[in-house]
């Protein structure tokens, strides 16, 4: 049993990877905190939603659509949140708390309190050894996963990815170096909320989706950052597969209404006791100052 | 130095005016009135309250619903399990939420920025699972019910004039101990605290400590304005109590009327609550969320035209004419 639920819980701590590492980039680059992540994987399950309501695409052929939704989802909130860039972080939180309740009570207004789900595509389970694994669930693994490598070739091989490194390692000597910082936060932008808006599209393979489950993804987004220390996004991955294995195991062992709990109580202690996140130290390239 | 108490003198002008003027709404009977009326104290209140902490000292709190629920949770518990009349209660709430805050306090005062509000929202997000989970003793998902029994020991009254007469006193008391605060050591210390505070611990300010005491007296009026709602309202539940919206509410009445001033959150929340109510009733049922939207979009505005609130920016604004007036007497 201990098995299945860890394998399940890899599978869902790899969609959960794709959100925190937009958070950790967006965070890293831009030094900017945005407490509206979870409502961006929250529009992007109802992009892929109501592309499944209008072209019947489920989400494995509308990730261009969510994609191009997400880029201008980007935009928006670059544009609202430019001139706190730099400011002070508080404001920064706030005004990303004001567009999140924008965003939740604008989706509210349209498709209602509800649960929306998109009907599954393949419906069975593949069975491996003792273990079952939902086929909705493995694809959507492997689209994240491949995403992530992605991700990481671009960061790492790119010369824009180099910049985006550059920036987050010391802005202020990137400026000086004449890097375009102007130019690369409304890219970290863009790429942190389209890695979320594709989670949310691929969470929507499997889970209903309401206009207020931004928040549950908002906080899950920032425990992973917070444990995987700020800024690592090496550190970010383990810790968004972590926390998935957490949610499964302890959703299973303590009851479906405590699995939040747990990893909020961790969230809170790793805070207090080990703020530079679990994986500090273990020779991980920090991506933040 | 004088002109730093006097202008305290003419705080305490100020908040007695506003209370002479809120008190009017004593004479009206009309329970839609006052219904109006005491949801907007109520949210002057935890503005209030919020603002002693998070004004004065600049630690974002989204989690003042925390405090709020377990004093709510208190106080009927103790109301309708062991019969105690909810003026202890409310007392009994006010210090168990205090002792949360000791306990918030020790354990997350110091992270900063970001860390401090995600550590309050999941300690909100806990505690509702919490009443949710242990349904034997919270009644669950489902809430309480407190049954209707008027009376003054009960603190339930027929009519809504006691209700809101005592909102009143509550919101004065909260007045009057902020005025009290800011012209306080413990004010000027919570203020060097926001603007640096490593100069203010190099300068001798134990920054823990003192806003530990901020963050307890704050926890304490929102324990207590929580459990009088309750005995307003008569029901109380998990989604309802240990709301993050609420949480929120209290963070953005009071920086969009101007967070670290007196009255700030008491203009925020005159001017926010009576809308809120308004655009609820108007775009009724259908439009559920509406109201939420002009608040978002008044919040995003604020930031990021005004940062230090309406009445932050006004007080800056008397200030630099009071300097002219100051310097052309002077030339005299």
């Amino acid at each position: 049993m201990l098995l299945q639920l860890i394998v399940s819980g890899l599978l869902l701590g790899g969609i959960y990877a794709l959100l925190s590492l937009g958070l950790s980039l967006i965070f890293g680059v831009s030094k900017f905190t945005n407490f509206a992540h979870g409502d961006f994987v929250m529009v992007g399950m109802y992009m892929a939603f109501v592309s499944y309501g209008m072209f019947t695409l489920t989400p494995y052929f509308s990730w261009p659509l969510v994609m191009l939704g997400g880029v201008g989802f980007a935009l928006l909130l670059y544009l609202v949140a430019r001139s706190t860039i730099e400011k002070s972080g508080l404001n920064q939180i706030l005004v990303t708390l004001g567009l999140s309740m924008v965003l939740q009570n604008t989706v509210l207004l349209f498709f209602k309190s509800d649960y929306k789900s998109i009907p599954a595509t393949f419906g069975s389970s593949i069975k491996l050894g003792t273990v079952f694994i939902s086929t909705e669930m493995l694809i959507a693994f492997v689209i994240a996963v491949v995403i992530t490598g992605g991700f990481f070739f671009f960061i790492k091989y790119t010369d824009t990815g180099r910049a985006l490194r550059a920036v987050s390692d010391d802005r202020a000597a990137s400026k000086l170096m004449g890097l375009p910082v102007n130019l690369l936060d409304p890219i970290a932008f863009c790429l942190g909320i389209v890695l979320a808006c594709l989670a949310g599209a691929l969470l929507m393979t499997v889970y209903p989706t309401t206009p207020t489950i931004g928040s549950g993804y908002n906080l899950i987004a920032w425990v992973t950052v917070v444990l995987g220390g700020l800024g690592y996004l090496q550190g970010a991955l383990f810790s968004a597969l972590l926390i998935g294995i957490c949610e499964t195991v302890s959703g299973f062992y303590l009851g479906a209404d405590l699995r939040q709990a747990v990893y909020y109580v961790l969230f809170i202690l790793v805070l207090v006791f080990r703020p530079q996140g679990l994986f500090a130290g273990l020779g991980m390239k920090k991506v933040k100052r | 130095m004088r002109s730093f108490l006097s202008h305290k003198k003419s705080d305490y002008f100020i908040c007695a005016a506003v209370m002479l003027l809120l008190s009017l709404g004593l004479l009206s009977s009309n329970k839609y009135t006052l219904d109006i009326l005491i949801t907007t104290v109520y949210f002057c209140t935890i503005a209030s309250a919020w603002n002693i902490m998070c004004g004065y000292t600049g630690q974002l709190s989204l989690g003042h619903g925390a405090f709020l629920g377990l004093a709510q949770y208190t106080s009927t518990l103790l109301y309708t399990k062991m019969d105690i009349s909810p003026w202890l209660g409310m007392l009994a709430g006010g210090l168990t939420a205090m002792l949360l805050a000791l306990l918030v306090g020790v354990l997350a005062l110091r992270l900063k920025g970001p860390f401090f509000a995600l550590a309050t929202i999941a300690l909100t997000t806990i505690l509702e699972i919490f009443a949710v989970k242990f349904d034997g003793i919270t009644g669950g998902s489902v809430g309480i019910t407190i049954p209707y029994n008027p009376s003054l020991g009960n603190m339930i009254f027929k009519d809504y004039q006691p209700t809101y007469f005592l909102f009143l006193c509550l919101l004065a008391l909260v007045l009057l101990t902020t005025i009290y605060i800011s012209r306080s050591r413990l004010g000027s210390n919570l203020v060097a605290i926001r603007e640096n505070d490593l100069t203010a611990a190099s300068l001798g300010i134990n920054v823990f400590r003192n806003q530990l005491y901020a963050l307890m007296i704050s926890s304490f009026f929102t324990g207590v304005v929580g459990t009088l709602y309750a005995q307003y309202v008569l029901f109380i539940d998990p989604a309802g109590s240990f709301s993050v919206i609420v949480s929120e509410k209290a963070a953005l009445i009071s920086i969009i009327g101007g967070a670290g001033t007196v009255f700030g959150p008491l203009i925020g929340g005159i001017l926010l609550a009576p809308t809120e109510i308004f655009l609820r009733t108007w775009l009724g049922s259908t439009y559920q969320g509406a109201y939420l939207i002009v608040y978002g979009v008044v919040l995003i505005f604020v930031i990021l035209t005004i940062p230090n609130g309406i009445a932050g920016t006004v007080s800056a604004y008397i200030r630099k004419c009071n300097c002219k007036t100051e310097q052309a007497s002077g030339d005299d």
